[in-house]
């Protein structure tokens, strides 16, 4: 079973979303987790308001105008206070304890400060700035290094109800990863779909016996060896809104999961386990 | 003198058959009622038929009926016969339905449908709902549609991406790089994959930070310009996006539409409902796709978007206002309670998380709506009682158009926002009925009444009483016995309605048209007939029947005789006295009338022709009472005091009346009492007298007489009949003399007498038992005749007077 204790809802400029709040709230929810919710200040961006050459072109004035520290640090409080109500506006709602902290550094340092088997990071993939959808590749490519954290990565204007769990036969946490799978799945009566990679046979009687177990329907697809476009055309085919699946998944390997992002825009909920967890 | 007074003696009272037109059962042709042929019309209403037949035949503005005449004619039941037989000649009106006004939605449109197209219209669009509700989703979560989007959200995203990439690209080869900002992006100068930091800039030469600065200038640039062309570009999407949507809209609901529009191919305004529909449904087809998608929201979002989703598609329902596929001709309303709601229809309200909302969907009709086409029936009384219900349907007829209005409306009382409904055109014929002065006061009071209710049909109160009539007459009651499922009647029990029927009416040439009186009888009778194990109804049940409604309605007429029978109501039936007279009076309680005897009393004296009456000094007098005893000053000065003044004061007074007295029919018994007390000739107290007078001093019909015949005839039957009692009646009263059997009986006995007279002077003869007199060649009276008293009377007052207005004498010797 899921030791998620804690949802850890990181934000700042580029990371940034009501629903991404509201699904790490419900998610909380679900996991019986707190949350904890970050706005993470990069001190590039103050350094770079001291520049005299420094100008903000925004979507009210794209004739551009000179941003100072001071104003570029009441800007970043004033979003700060707008997450820490939508947070706890959300938590109110789902009955979810939470708590808020602004802290300053660069969001891969923050985010190693935290319990890496207790923790679930949640994170907003994409943004628009100025009506352009621009991907935050300092800060995301930060995070994406520390695959062997639990996250759920959420692009913009995205749901996740239905999940399609992923899974290797040579992953060592598939119950785990079924296990948190089931828990945030809404209520239905669709059975759970389980996509097993690899070696079949290696997986299936661990699968019957998880499913007995756990006294649940699963539709498992045997898919063999897939590739990213493969699993975005079986996830399309599943009527399944996001992923589910292991850290150690290969399908993660090298830049597997920024290409998964780039490609199918899909939210990813990627879990790690600190103990061998083999069905 | 008139010449008529010369015409007196002798006086004999009248004979039985004078006091009542019997009606002979074996002149009728029949057994019973059974034998006759039902009647098709009403009888005796010629004139009220044939101005209600020309009121609904003629089809111009304003020609609108008011059927007039007391209540219980049959005027209901004869115009909605006659208007429901024009109206299956008719076609069927037009039905009318609200609909949604795409462009002002607080303005319903009206449409016009011919009959039985309302509800067919009703129910494609019903079903066109539900098809689209399926349709246009699937039309969008089709293969090709997705496919359309994505090219057109592509575009987008390339043309963005390719604008941003060449930017940042730029500015990377620059050593620049793009960050966020908390209001949108800026450019910042890197250094080892660091932002340069301010210390270091400055540090750098100062043609290093030139060129950065030109950098970042030409790059500032080519951002805002993208920056400026984003929202462009998104409204570009957005309309190829709209476009898309329209397009796929109309090929999804395009077959579906033409099938609906097919059968209304000749019905203009239907079409052009179903293009206004159509646009509609390509522009807001967004709502079909919503309605689908499952709420992620709290339960009061859920219900917000439940109540939307409602009224979404209720904008495509037809409020058909009144569905006329099942009328065989042209509608027949009659609205029992016409309140202006019932009348011009009214908006309703429905609650919704406390406030109250309406729409087109909300809208009922009234009766306006429902006869629109036919004919509506009002009784005038109810329409003027409810407020504001008479102005609005003249403003309606007069409009030619309803429109529907609350009292607050009209009032101008309501401010808040509200439907105002497109007023539906209106051709209809109003039929009002009610009673006369109804009729004549509005002819007089509301100027608009004669332009919009040009036809008056006045219907007769009584039918003429000829053996014709009569045997008419048997057929109607038959008729209406066989309406209402009674017993028939035997001849005589016919010949004792009939009767009855001139009772009613006080006339024995005439017989009553009052129907619902006349059935109330028959009903009675039917019931006693019941109660009697009798098959038939005969006369005894029917006799029974007038007996019992009598007896009913007789508490306080026997109340009244027994105060006189003990003395507490002085009247004398017996003796004679001066001055004093039986007077009769009619008195109508709950619809029953009945006479009764009032004491009048007369005393003179010197004055100086004042005529003091008493009932008007103390304002129980009425102006015709007034008028009447004013009148008889007139006579007495002109008779007896021609050429003198008339040197009296009389006083004239309803003894132990303590109520209004109004009416002249007591005036020839006041100037017999004047006269009396003049001549000081006892009248005699077992004759009463009823009649009014003129001032040539002739007798005048007056009404009720039956009714004071038989009151006088009660109370001296309780003293006991001594064969010199009766009634003195004006000889124009005989034909309306049908009396109660009991006063016919002792008539019959010489226990009772009645006698008609023509002018006072034989009235007094009879009261006094003594001739009046007339004046003879020399023009003086006859001797020891009454009016010689009188005149001699008169004339010794105006000596008196004189005497008194002469100067004293002056004593003989005085040296004046």
């Amino acid at each position: 079973m899921t030791r998620i204790r804690r949802v850890v809802l990181a934000q700042n400029l580029t990371n940034r979303s009501a629903q991404t709040v509201g699904a790490a709230v419900r998610l909380a929810a679900k996991l019986g987790a707190q949350v904890l919710g970050l706005f993470v200040e990069d001190p590039n961006l103050l350094r770079w308001a001291e520049l005299p050459i420094a100008k903000q072109v925004s979507p009210f004035n794209t004739a551009g105008n000179h941003l100072d520290r001071e104003r570029l640090e009441a800007q970043l409080h004033a979003l700060s206070v707008q997450s820490q109500a939508e947070l706890e506006t959300a938590a109110g709602r789902f009955g979810v304890t939470c708590s808020f902290q602004v802290v300053r550094g660069e969001i891969g340092q923050v985010f190693t400060s935290l319990e890496p088997a207790e923790d679930l990071l949640v994170l907003t993939t994409q943004r628009q700035v100025l009506g352009l959808k621009v991907y935050s590749p300092s800060s995301l490519a930060s995070v994406l290094g520390q695959v062997q954290r639990s996250m759920l990565l959420l692009p913009q204007h995205s749901s996740f109800r239905e999940p399609l769990v992923v899974l290797h036969s040579a992953s060592l946490k598939a119950e785990a990863v079924l296990d948190v799978a089931l828990s945030i799945r809404e209520a239905g009566t669709q059975p759970l779909t389980v996509l097993i990679t690899g070696d079949e046979a290696a997986m299936g009687p661990a699968m019957q016996a998880w499913q007995t177990g756990r006294k649940v329907r699963v539709r498992t697809i045997y898919a063999g060896q897939v590739g990213l476009e493969r699993l975005a055309h079986i996830q399309a085919l599943s009527g399944c809104d996001g992923l589910v699946l292991g850290a150690d998944s290969p399908l993660l390997t090298g830049e597997g999961l920024q290409r998964w992002l780039t490609f199918a825009q899909t939210p990813v909920l990627v879990l790690q386990s600190t103990e061998a967890n083999h069905l | 003198m008139p010449e008529t007074l010369n015409q007196t003696l002798p006086i004999n009272s009248l004979p039985v058959a004078a006091l009542c037109n019997r009606c002979d059962s074996s002149r009728l042709g029949f057994d019973t009622t059974a034998d006759l042929e039902p009647l098709p019309d009403v009888p005796g209403q010629k004139r009220a038929v044939g101005a209600i037949q020309f009121g609904l035949g003629i089809r111009r503005e304003g020609f609108n009926v008011f059927a007039l005449g007391p209540l219980g004619l049959g005027k209901r039941s004869l115009i909605l016969r006659f208007t429901q037989a024009q109206a299956t000649q008719e076609p069927a009106g037009s039905e009318w339905a609200y609909v949604h006004n795409f462009r002002e939605p607080h303005k319903p449109k009206a449409l016009e449908l011919p009959a039985g197209w309302g509800a067919r219209l009703k129910g494609d669009m019903e079903r066109l709902v539900e098809e689209l509700r399926v349709t246009i989703p699937a039309a969008f979560e089709g293969e090709d549609y997705r496919t359309r989007r994505q090219m057109i959200d592509g575009e987008l995203k390339q043309k963005q991406q390719s604008s941003f990439e060449a930017i940042q690209s730029e500015a990377h080869r620059q050593g620049i790089s793009l960050i966020h900002t908390p209001m949108g992006m800026g450019l910042a100068p890197m250094h080892n994959n660091q932002v340069i930091s301010s210390e270091d800039f400055e540090k750098l030469p100062e043609e290093e930070q030139r060129r950065i600065q030109a950098a970042m200038d030409g790059l500032h640039g080519q951002l805002q310009a993208v920056a400026q062309q984003v929202p462009q570009w998104e409204s570009e999407r957005r309309d190829k996006i709209r476009q898309l949507n329209r397009e796929v809209t109309r090929h999804a609901i395009g077959h579906l539409l033409s099938r609906v529009r097919q059968p209304y191919a000749d019905l203009p305004g239907a079409l052009a409902y179903l293009e206004v529909v159509e646009q509609d449904l390509i522009e807001n087809a967004g709502e079909f796709l919503a309605a689908q998608t499952a709420s992620e929201h709290s339960p009061e979002a859920t219900l917000g978007q439940l109540f939307s989703d409602h009224r979404t598609f209720e904008r495509y329902q037809i409020n058909l206002l009144v569905d006329r596929s099942h009328n065989h001709g042209a509608a027949v309303v009659e609205e029992d309670y016409p309140s202006l709601q019932n009348l011009v229809g009214r908006i309703e309200y429905r609650a919704q998380f406390g406030n109250l909302v309406t729409d087109f969907t909300l809208i009922r009709p009234g009766a306006l709506h429902r006869a629109n086409g036919g004919y509506l029936v009002l009784d005038v009384r109810r329409v003027l009682q409810q407020a504001y219900a008479w102005e609005e349907l003249k403003r309606a007829l007069r409009q030619g158009e309803v429109q529907i209005r609350s009292v607050g409306d009209v009032l101008g009382l309501s401010n808040a926002v509200t439907l105002q409904p497109e007023p539906i055109p209106l051709r209809l014929k109003v039929i009002l009925s009610g009673d006369r002065l109804l009729y004549y006061l509005l002819c007089a009071y509301d100027p608009d009444f004669l332009e919009l209710f040009k036809v008056a049909a006045d219907f007769e109160d009584s039918l003429e009483r000829t053996p014709e009539g009569e045997r008419v007459y048997a057929r109607l009651i038959g008729s209406l016995a066989q309406r209402e499922g009674l017993r028939p009647l035997e001849a005589a029990a016919v010949a004792r309605v009939i009767e009855h029927g001139s009772r009613l009416v006080s006339d024995s040439r005439k017989v009553s048209a009052a129907l619902e009186t006349l059935l109330d009888l028959l009903r009675e009778a039917d019931h006693w007939a019941d109660q009697e194990g009798h098959s038939v109804t005969q006369a005894v049940d029917v006799q029974k029947a007038v007996d019992q409604q009598i007896y009913r309605a007789g508490r306080v007429q026997e109340r009244l005789r027994e105060e006189v029978r003990r003395g507490v109501l002085m009247v004398d039936t017996a003796g004679a006295v001066v001055g004093q007279v039986n007077g009769l009076s009619v008195l109508s309680l709950g619809g029953y009338s009945f006479g009764h005897p009032t004491r009048i009393t007369a005393r003179v004296r010197l004055g100086k022709g004042e005529w003091v009456d008493i009932e008007r000094e103390v304002e129980l007098g009425g102006p015709l009472h007034s008028k009447g005893v004013l009148i008889l000053a007139g006579f007495l000065g002109e008779r007896y005091a021609r050429e003198r003044p008339l040197s009296l004061s009389v006083s004239l007074v309803f003894e132990q009346s303590y109520a209004g007295v109004e009416g002249d029919s007591a005036s020839l018994a006041e100037l017999c009492a004047v006269l009396s007390a003049l001549a000081q000739a006892p009248i005699k107290q077992g004759i009463a007298v009823t009649g009014s007078v003129n001032q040539l001093g002739q007798a005048q019909p007056i009404g009720g007489v039956n009714e004071k015949i038989e009151g006088f005839f009660e109370v001296c039957r309780d003293a006991g009949l001594n064969g010199q009692q009766g009634v003195i009646i004006p000889s124009a009263n005989l034909e309306h003399l049908m009396l109660q059997q009991a006063v016919l009986d002792a008539v019959s006995a010489g226990q009772f007498k009645i006698w008609a007279v023509d002018n006072v002077d034989q009235a007094l003869t009879l009261l006094v038992g003594q001739e009046a007199g007339e004046r003879g060649a020399d023009g003086r009276f006859g001797e020891g005749s009454l009016n010689a008293r009188v005149e001699a009377q008169l004339s010794a007052f105006a000596d008196q007077l004189r005497a008194f207005a002469a100067p004293p004498a002056v004593p003989a010797g005085s040296g004046l």
